[in-house]
């Protein structure tokens, strides 16, 4: 090769690189910028995140707080809808019977749909209040180990009056097990319990059956279930049952909320357990319940027939202490007890005369209302035992909204029930009866 | 057209030539970038056409057998310098059915500016593939030569023929896998 030729190709070659340089530094300049701009656009799509995220924490604590009112209006309006409808339903009991200037029977007949009525407006008050607390998560379960045959007992006490006006016969195959205890919220389940016999009564026909079934226990699940001999529900009016405010059927004639299965299917949930119905139009319905029990939880064979449930016969002669600062309210339970026949009644409106009265009469039974001014009620409670001679005494608490958890407390404490006020008289007539063991 | 086709061009000259030949053929032709290319430019594509011209004049060899030959040398290169080219294609008629939409994708992602030929095939049979060149270029005996590199590297019994649609813009290519 000469040099000439060799000059060439060494220019040609050094053009070449220069260019591939120039490239270089061009490409170089290219992927920087475009880098550039990916961080500007990370960068803002970090800003954006944080942005919306923002929005999304401030939607959540307005939409936290809008609930947090709706749940404090619904409990205050709940309050002062059952302050005046204890002085419509207390008045209403007392004109009932008045044995001085008794009613003429077409105000009687008025009266009575007043005080249906109210009873009726009370209970929706109180059960969308339960609703209006389940779905706001403000409901809390205290689960304590429940002997369900006792709770099922008690519960079919409660509905046999009502049970026996219809002519239905109530029979407790449940009462065939020797044993059956599980964890659970006893008030809980006691309101489902009541929820499914009392709709079981209700929705019945007239000198029907109302059937609990011997309880199953399977797969770690503890099912409990419900039979009446009713009009039944369709296939349709079955999937809505658990509905707010869906009444199959009968809405016209059976009175009641529209939303105590909705309740109790909440609750049933809340306690890991599920709720569930069959049904033949015509024949009658099968609620059921199953609960989560431990396998020894359920002890089957023991007592052999199954027992009719009779409603108990309210006896006895005896003293009450009644501690309340409303004179309508002391008027009120007084002469509903004289008039029970059995019961005497010594009104206290405070808290240091009803001590004074404590001692000096030692009564059978005390009611204290929780919120008497001056002395606090555990308080009060405390005095009280220290008298010997009422170590024993049932004192019952009255209050309009105790919740659970105070109620458990004062429980502990040493009181033996609590009852909401307004106080509902068979409610009242029938924790005296079994607390002075009539 | 990229700086690779030029600059292999010239290694081949130089090679099956000599570098003298390289020499002449770009001092004969009247070149903008003045015969300096380098792989990754980008250079106007008349002046391969002059200097496969000038090199025919020279050689005496026709430009259509020249740029065949060089089709054939570029696939070998291609697999050097790119040996990740033919992977996952087992075959002549799987490579050639994804270059369109699998190769020359990847080039237009590496280089947005390449002014790449188009090939359309024919589903066709396990055993004919048809292939159709389009171009401005008119480069269809490079690709022909490419297509034969091709076949070689997979050293499959394959026969090839081609078919004119117009001129050398537009060219058929028939594969056919022979008994063996």
């Amino acid at each position: 090769m000469d040099s000439e030729l060799l000059q060439r190709r060494f220019d040609r070659e050094r053009a070449a690189r220069k260019q591939a340089e120039a490239l270089l530094e061009q490409k170089s300049l290219e992927l920087y910028r475009a880098n550039e701009d990916l961080r500007k656009l990370a960068d803002n799509l970090e800003n954006q995140v944080q942005e919306r995220t923002a929005e999304l924490v401030r939607a959540r604590d307005e939409a936290l707080q809008a609930n947090r009112h709706k749940s404090e209006f619904l409990s205050r309006m709940s309050h002062e809808l059952r302050t005046p409808m204890n002085s419509i339903l207390g008045f209403s009991q007392l004109l009932e019977s008045d044995p001085v200037d008794p009613l003429t029977p077409g105000q009687l007949e008025s009266l009575n749909e007043i005080t249906r009525a109210g009873r009726h407006l009370l209970e929706l008050i109180n059960e969308v209040l339960d609703l209006a607390r389940i779905e706001s998560g403000r409901l809390n379960l205290n689960p304590e180990e429940v002997d369900l045959p006792e709770l099922l007992d008690e519960c079919l006490s409660l509905v046999a009056p009502m049970a026996e006006q219809r002519g239905i016969r109530l029979v407790n195959h449940f009462a065939e097990v020797s044993a059956c205890r599980l964890q659970a919220d006893p008030l809980r389940l006691r309101q489902i319990l009541l929820n499914l016999l009392s709709n079981g009564v209700k929705y019945n026909r007239e000198g029907g059956l109302l059937e609990v079934e011997r309880p199953q226990l399977h797969n770690g699940k503890l099912s409990l279930a419900i039979r009446d001999t009713g009009l039944g529900i369709d296939p349709a009016g079955l999937q809505q049952v658990f509905e707010p405010f869906t009444r199959v059927g009968e809405e016209h004639t059976v009175e009641g909320t529209g939303i105590g299965l909705t309740i109790s299917k909440r609750l049933i949930e809340m306690m890991d357990g599920e709720i569930g119905a069959e049904s033949t139009p015509g024949e009658g319905s099968r609620f059921w319940i199953r609960l989560p029990c431990p396998d020894d939880g359920l002890i089957l064979d023991g007592k052999a027939e199954a027992e009719p449930v009779e409603a108990e016969e309210p006896t006895a002669r005896f003293r009450v202490l009644y501690m309340d600062d409303n004179p309508a309210n002391l008027k009120l339970v007084d002469r509903l007890l004289r008039r029970h026949g059995d019961i005497e009644t010594i009104p206290a409106p405070g808290a240091e005369l009803g001590l004074e009265l404590a001692t000096a009469h030692l009564p059978d039974l005390i009611l204290m209302d929780l919120d008497l001014p001056g002395i606090d009620a555990h308080e009060t409670l405390h005095r009280i035992r220290q008298n010997p001679g009422l170590l024993e005494t049932p004192v019952i608490a009255l209050s309009a909204h105790a919740p659970p958890s105070e109620q458990k407390r004062g429980l502990e404490a040493g009181f033996h029930a609590y009852l909401a006020t307004p106080i509902r008289m068979d409610k009242l007539v029938s924790l005296l009866d079994e607390l002075l063991g009539a | 057209m990229k700086g690779i086709v030029f600059s292999e061009f010239l290694e081949m000259v130089e090679e099956k030539f000599s570098p003298e030949m390289a020499d002449a053929i770009i001092m004969a032709s009247d070149l903008p970038s003045g015969g300096a290319y380098t792989s990754v430019g980008t250079y106007h594509h008349s002046e391969i056409v002059q200097l496969v011209q000038k090199l025919s004049d020279s050689s005496t060899i026709p430009v259509a057998d020249l740029l065949n030959a060089f089709g054939r040398h570029l696939f070998e290169r291609f697999l050097v310098l790119y040996p990740q080219l033919t992977n996952g294609f087992d075959n002549s008629f799987d490579f050639l059915r994804h270059l369109e939409d699998h190769i020359h994708r990847e080039v237009q992602k590496l280089y947005p500016d390449a002014d790449l030929p188009h090939f359309s095939y024919d589903d066709g049979t396990p055993d004919r593939l048809v292939l159709e060149y389009r171009s401005r270029r008119g480069f269809a005996d490079l690709a022909h030569g490419l297509i034969e590199g091709c076949i070689q590297h997979y050293g499959e019994p394959i026969s090839l023929s081609r078919e004119s649609l117009d001129g050398t813009v537009k060219v058929r290519f028939v594969l056919e896998r022979r008994d063996t």
